[in-house]
């Protein structure tokens, strides 16, 4: 189950949005599973049942879910390989940052893919995301 | 409809003032059953104490409603009707109330005619239960017989009279925000137009006493129309006010108008008057100025009539006071009591345009012209009192009066003695206090068509000719000659009786009787008809026939004496006297009876006597009242009683004498303390000479005369005799009669007269001896003489033969008739006796 | 839905809604703030029909307000100075409503009063300020209204009762799409419960958002460093207040927030914080950027 903090400085409807999508990634929530109603979420999390519709809203604009009228919403197909790309597109671009960035204050390449495959041998039986 | 009323709300608004609705309805139905239980209770208790219910009350149709049976329920209700619609409606003097009862979704008119409706279920239903229960109460009661069709009429009249209340307080309270500014307001606009009206009449009938504003410009100064005064005159003096379309015309229009009124306001009421005085500072100056102007032109009103200035200030006082006061107690604030001083101007302008009103009318009434060419006709009206008076109710007019009201002649010779009398009233209204003029309230038609009432002085003359012409006219003749028919008369009403002695017999009885009296009536000649109309037919009975009725929505009353002539009404009334003056009669006598088995000598009581007595050689009754309490030492007392009751038991008169009217009557209460005993009886007394009737009019004023006035009279009467017994034989004897006569109230005359004898004739002697005897049986008693209500007269006694002379002042009683004076001075002195009348 | 345009209202002379415009949309839960006498229950007063606009037009769903029952029977309207009929208790009042609401339900009635643990026979005479407070609220929901307004009902309930009011309050959104109106004092109140937030000031209103955007709109950096320097170091960045203590300042900046980081990074500041604002304080350096002074708003 997701679970949010109102008092975050994050908005509540990022956090679904930003929750819903680590479920679909990780495959708690396969393409085509339904997502709880926003009825169900909004008691279940407490919260303004505008705030999850709005969620709701925003993860069907991004293709990631498509509500069916009277049944509810469903995980796309792609949803899973749209956010893998997301990711990827996002995170490539933050190491391709940290890279130039060691670069530049004198780190050598075979140092920065020891750190990289450190990390890799030192987190096997671990989760990858944290 | 929809938008009008709505059931759920309605019910809802029952609920809400269910506490004081139920207040109401157990106060009243309580309340307004006293009434028949009491009656009820009565009828018991007279049956018990004698055996029959002895005040048989049968209510007419009119009565049942003035008398004020139903006047508890009345004013309960009214006075109810203003607390339901403050109760009901006090949410709009809180602002977060106000705005709940506004926010509910209905139409603000639904809202305001179902809470109004809920009101009047409460109200009228309340009426309905009392009427209802009080009817059946009543009709427990053998006594009381009314129609059950009165009940729906009351019912109306008194559902409308709420309407009427309600009407004002609704439209009070929805244009202003606290309960003290609509009560006030209510009261304002409920009164404001008549009290201005009434301060304008007021002083202009000061002014000018003989003006009657009411007659012209279409009764707008007349109360008659206003609704409060025709309901109180209704239920309490006149029912006929009830038949007049015109009233209830214009009260429609007022309740109507107001409500109308009350929930346009409701509808366009800003949330912010609540409780706030006004709506808008400028309705509260509004307001005030409207409290404050009954004061202001009460204050007019003395500057007009008074001349002590002091006075007048105190009133002015008065004002400012009620100016001040009703703003701060309906603001609590001192600031804007303050800041309202400059408004006073207005007040002041107010007045002064009322004022310049006045001396407008003084001065059109002053120039207004008496000439006969701007008379077109003239007639007679009975001018009634405007506020409610309880005069009005015994003095409801007479049929003739009722029938020849207002109507005019044009005749040149009757317009020239109204404009005559019209220009004497106009000019000098000291006459107003003589003798010689008698006032009348004369209608005058404008050439223009207006008309107009004025009170005007005519001399007798001028009153009879004027009297006698209106009878000329073939109009006012038949108008004056008719006689109501029985549908006319309020259930009930019409009434025979002789001897002043009511019957309580059928009405169906008693409008058979009525329907051969007007036969007979018609059968007389048209004299006939006018000389029974004016009371003046020579051979009336002691029969009467009184009834109360109502005709065109005026009320009347007849009060006939059947003529000598009406055979068949006499014949038919005879048999229902019998049996009832022959029941008054054993029953007076019976309680007598048992008068006189009283114990006087010990205990304590008080007498007291009342009446008149007959005499037989007198033509006009003599007054005897009395009241005779034991003091204790004293025997007199006793044995004043004792003579009284022997003088009652002595004289009592016959059954025959009784039904022909032909005796006195003593009315004895007697309260015996000690034997918790209390009577009042009427006793009819026989004839009997005035010389009793003196002594026994003495006998029960119960003054010890003084020893020397009865030695007085002794000694005058012994004089008397002596002086004959001596001039009897061979007796040259004069007597001169002189006498200053004044009854009392006629012209005071001298009377010289002389009788002679010579000694030797008889019938002279005769003549001496009988005017003798009169004086004798005339000789006033003492207690009149005590109190100087007696008069002289002097005897000059000659006996020439045994020569002597002597003087005698006999005092006769002064009530003496002038015609028993007038008769012994003509047996005694022939036709042309001696009178000289003072100069 | 809601929309009132070009709104005023005086009482006597006092203007105390000036030209207000405000559209409230569908199932929203839009909340109200304002100083004493700003005009909260004027205007809510308005868009329930109790007063009428000097100027301007109040629609429902495209209907006026004013004297027209079938738009107020949905309206319900739970005001800070709360009317119950006299001597009366619960059962009494929802027979009245009963009456007068034709969609009062006395099934959702009696499972309210159950939930909030009140007992409807008694006397409102016995029931203290907060469970007037809630009386009023249940009958309100009770009568399942599509229009919902709280004058300052919240301000003062307790956290249960707070929660369980919320939660009926979306319950109802969700099955009837109701619009809730809640005013309050403080923003603190309404941060959890609405989706919208207006500030009414001086008879308009001055400021609305989306609650979320709020938060995120504005951000604080807490920036160091070693050589003097002041706000004009900062020159492409959209600051809504600037404070400076020394080598520290205090920058609240609008814009995104990775960007600005990136871009404050790359001038290499000894220190570099970005921290987030509470509600309020967004709200207060909105405000101030709108160009009013927060303290003669709120109090």
């Amino acid at each position: 189950m997701i679970s949010i903090d109102i008092y975050s400085r994050t908005p509540v409807y990022q956090q679904i949005i930003d929750e819903m999508k680590k479920e679909i990634v990780l495959g708690i929530l396969p393409p085509g599973a339904q997502l709880s109603s926003v009825r169900e979420l909004s008691i279940e999390l407490d919260i303004n049942p505008n705030t999850v519709q709005k969620a709701y809203i925003e993860l069907e604009r991004q293709g990631l879910i498509h509500s069916v009228p009277g049944k509810g919403s469903f995980v796309t197909e792609d949803a899973g390989a749209q956010i893998r790309r997301l990711i990827a597109q996002e995170e490539s671009e933050r190491i391709r940052a940290a890279a130039g960035h060691l670069a530049s204050v004198g780190f050598s390449e075979e140092i920065i893919l020891e750190w990289i495959h450190d990390i890799f041998r030192n987190s096997k039986g671990e989760n990858y995301h944290d | 409809m929809k938008n009008i009323f709505n059931v759920k709300l309605y019910l809802q608004a029952l609920k809400k003032i269910k506490l004081l609705g139920i207040a109401c309805s157990a106060i009243t139905v309580v309340i307004s059953m006293l009434i028949p239980i009491f009656d009820l209770l009565k009828e018991l208790e007279d049956k018990r104490r004698l055996g029959t219910a002895q005040f048989h009350k049968l209510y007419d149709q009119a009565n049942i409603i003035s008398d004020g049976i139903f006047s508890p329920m009345l004013i309960l209700l009214i006075i109810f009707t203003p607390f339901f619609f403050f109760s009901m409606f006090s949410y709009l003097n809180k602002r977060n109330e106000s705005d709940f009862y506004h926010a509910i979704p209905f139409k603000r008119t639904t809202v305001v005619v179902s809470f109004s409706a809920a009101i009047y279920t409460w109200l009228w239903g309340t009426a309905l239960v009392s009427l209802l229960i009080n009817t059946l109460l009543w009709s427990l009661c053998e006594s009381f017989s009314f129609s059950f069709l009165l009940v729906p009429k009351l019912l109306g009249i008194v559902c409308f009279a709420t309407l009427y209340f309600g009407a004002f307080t609704l439209l009070a309270i929805t244009l202003t925000g606290t309960p003290v500014s609509s009560s006030t307001l209510a009261l304002i606009l409920f009164c404001l137009f008549r009290v201005v009206t009434f301060f304008f009449t007021s002083i202009i009938d000061n002014h000018f006493s003989y003006i009657d504003l009411t007659k012209s410009y279409l009764s707008i100064f007349s109360t008659k129309y206003w609704f409060p005064v025709a309901f109180l005159r209704g239920f309490f003096s006149d029912m006929s006010v009830f038949s007049n379309a015109a009233l209830w015309i214009w009260s429609s229009i007022v309740v109507i108008g107001f409500f109308a009124l009350g929930i346009h306001f409701y509808r366009t009421r800003k949330s912010e008057t609540a409780s706030k005085s006004a709506p808008s500072k400028r309705l509260q100056h509004l307001y005030r100025l409207a409290f404050t102007l009954p004061f202001a032109l009460l204050t007019v009103f003395m500057a007009f009539v008074e001349n002590d200035f002091s006075v007048i200030l105190i009133f002015l006082v008065l004002t400012l006071l009620a100016y001040y006061l009703y703003e701060l107690i309906t603001t609590k604030s001192i600031k804007s009591m303050l800041k309202c001083t400059p408004y006073l101007l207005v007040l002041a302008a107010v007045c002064a345009v009322f004022s310049g009103a006045v001396f407008g009318s003084f001065a059109v009434f002053s120039n207004e012209s008496t000439a006969v060419e701007d008379i077109k006709e003239v007639g007679f009206y009975e001018k009634r009192s405007e506020l409610f008076s309880f005069e009005d109710r015994y003095y409801t007019l007479s049929y003739e009066e009722m029938t020849t009201n207002d109507l005019t002649i044009s005749s040149e010779e009757a317009r020239k003695i109204v404009s005559d009398a019209w220009l004497r009233t106009k000019e000098d209204s000291h006459i107003f206090y003589s003798e010689l003029y008698q006032t009348r309230d004369v209608l005058i038609v404008r050439p223009s068509g207006r008309s107009i009432g004025r009170r005007l002085l005519f001399t007798t003359d001028e009153f009879n000719r004027l009297e006698d012409l209106l009878l000329s006219s073939p109009e006012y003749n038949n108008a004056f000659l008719e006689i109501p028919s029985e549908k006319e008369f309020y259930d009930g009403s019409l009434r025979c009786c002789v001897n002043d002695a009511q019957n309580y017999t059928d009405f169906e009885i008693n409008k058979k009787i009525w329907n051969l009296f007007v036969a007979e009536y018609n059968e007389l000649s048209e004299q006939d008809k006018i000389l029974f109309k004016q009371n003046a037919l020579p051979d009336a009975t002691h029969y009467r026939i009184t009834g109360r009725g109502d005709h065109h929505s005026t009320a009347f009353r007849i009060d006939y004496t059947v003529p000598a002539s009406f055979v068949k009404t006499i014949e038919a009334l005879q048999p229902l006297y019998e049996y009832e003056l022959d029941d008054q009669y054993t029953m007076m006598k019976d309680e007598f009876e048992r008068c006189k088995q009283l114990d006087f000598k010990e205990g304590d009581y008080s007498i007291s006597i009342d009446g008149y007595l007959l005499c037989n050689n007198v033509s006009g009754p003599v007054s005897v009242n009395g009241f005779i309490e034991p003091v204790s030492e004293d025997e007199s007392t006793r044995l004043a009683v004792e003579k009284i009751i022997a003088f009652l038991k002595d004289h009592l008169a016959t059954r025959k004498e009784f039904q022909n009217n032909d005796c006195g009557m003593i009315t004895l209460q007697i309260n015996h303390f000690s034997s918790d005993y209390y009577t009042a009886v009427n006793i009819p007394i026989a004839k009997v000479p005035y010389t009793d009737a003196a002594l026994f009019k003495e006998t029960c004023s119960n003054i010890s005369y003084e020893k020397d006035t009865e030695a007085m009279i002794f000694d005058i009467r012994q004089r008397m005799k002596d002086f004959l017994a001596k001039g009897k034989e061979n007796c040259e004897l004069n007597v001169h009669f002189k006498t200053y006569y004044d009854n009392n109230d006629e012209d005071p005359i001298w009377f010289d007269n002389a009788l002679h004898y010579d000694g030797a004739n008889q019938s002279e002697f005769e003549t001496l001896e009988n005017a003798f005897d009169w004086l004798d049986s005339h000789i006033v008693a003492a207690y009149d003489y005590m109190h100087g209500d007696y008069q002289t007269v002097t005897l000059v006694l000659y006996n020439y033969t045994l020569e002597i002379e002597e003087i005698l002042e006999i005092p006769i009683g002064a009530k003496i008739p002038r015609e028993d004076f007038d008769d012994f001075a003509k047996r005694t002195f022939g036709e042309d006796y001696n009178i000289q009348k003072e100069e | 839905m809601i929309e009132a345009v070009g709104i005023t209202k005086y009482f006597e002379n006092f203007k105390a809604l000036n030209n207000l415009n405000c559209k409230i949309p569908d199932s929203c839960i839009y909340g109200l703030v304002g100083s004493n006498g700003a005009g909260k229950s004027t205007f809510l007063r308005l868009i329930s029909g109790v007063y009428k606009p000097d100027e301007g037009t109040i629609l429902m769903d495209g209907q006026p307000v004013y004297e027209n029952p079938d738009v107020k029977k949905n309206i319900l309207y739970v005001t800070d100075d709360l009317y119950f009929l006299p001597q009366s208790n619960m059962k009494r009042m929802a027979d009245f409503y009963h009456a007068i609401y034709e969609n009062f339900s006395y099934e959702k009635f009696n499972e309210l009063t159950e939930t909030f643990k009140l007992d409807p026979g008694k006397n409102f005479n016995t029931f203290s300020k907060g469970m007037r407070r809630q009386a009023a609220t249940i009958l309100a929901l009770a009568a399942k209204p599509r229009y919902l307004f709280f004058d300052e009902t919240f301000d003062g309930l307790d956290p249960v009762m707070r929660n369980l009011v919320k939660r009926c309050i979306y319950s109802d959104v969700l099955d009837r799409k109701t619009t809730t109106i809640i005013t309050s004092h403080s923003l603190r109140e309404l941060e959890d419960v609405c989706d919208q937030l207006a500030m009414l000031h001086k008879g308009g209103i001055v400021f609305e958002s989306d609650i979320q955007d709020l938060k995120t709109s504005l951000f604080k950096v807490q920036i160091a460093f070693g050589d003097p320097f002041d706000q004009n170091k900062f020159p492409d960045i959209e600051m809504v207040n600037y404070s400076q203590k020394g080598s520290v300042a205090n920058i609240i900046v609008r814009g995104d927030r990775d960007a600005i980081k990136a871009k404050l990074r790359l001038m290499n500041p000894l220190v570099l914080d970005i921290l987030p604002l509470t509600l309020e304080e967004v709200f207060i350096y909105e405000m101030e950027a709108l160009g009013y002074a927060f303290k003669d708003m709120i109090d």
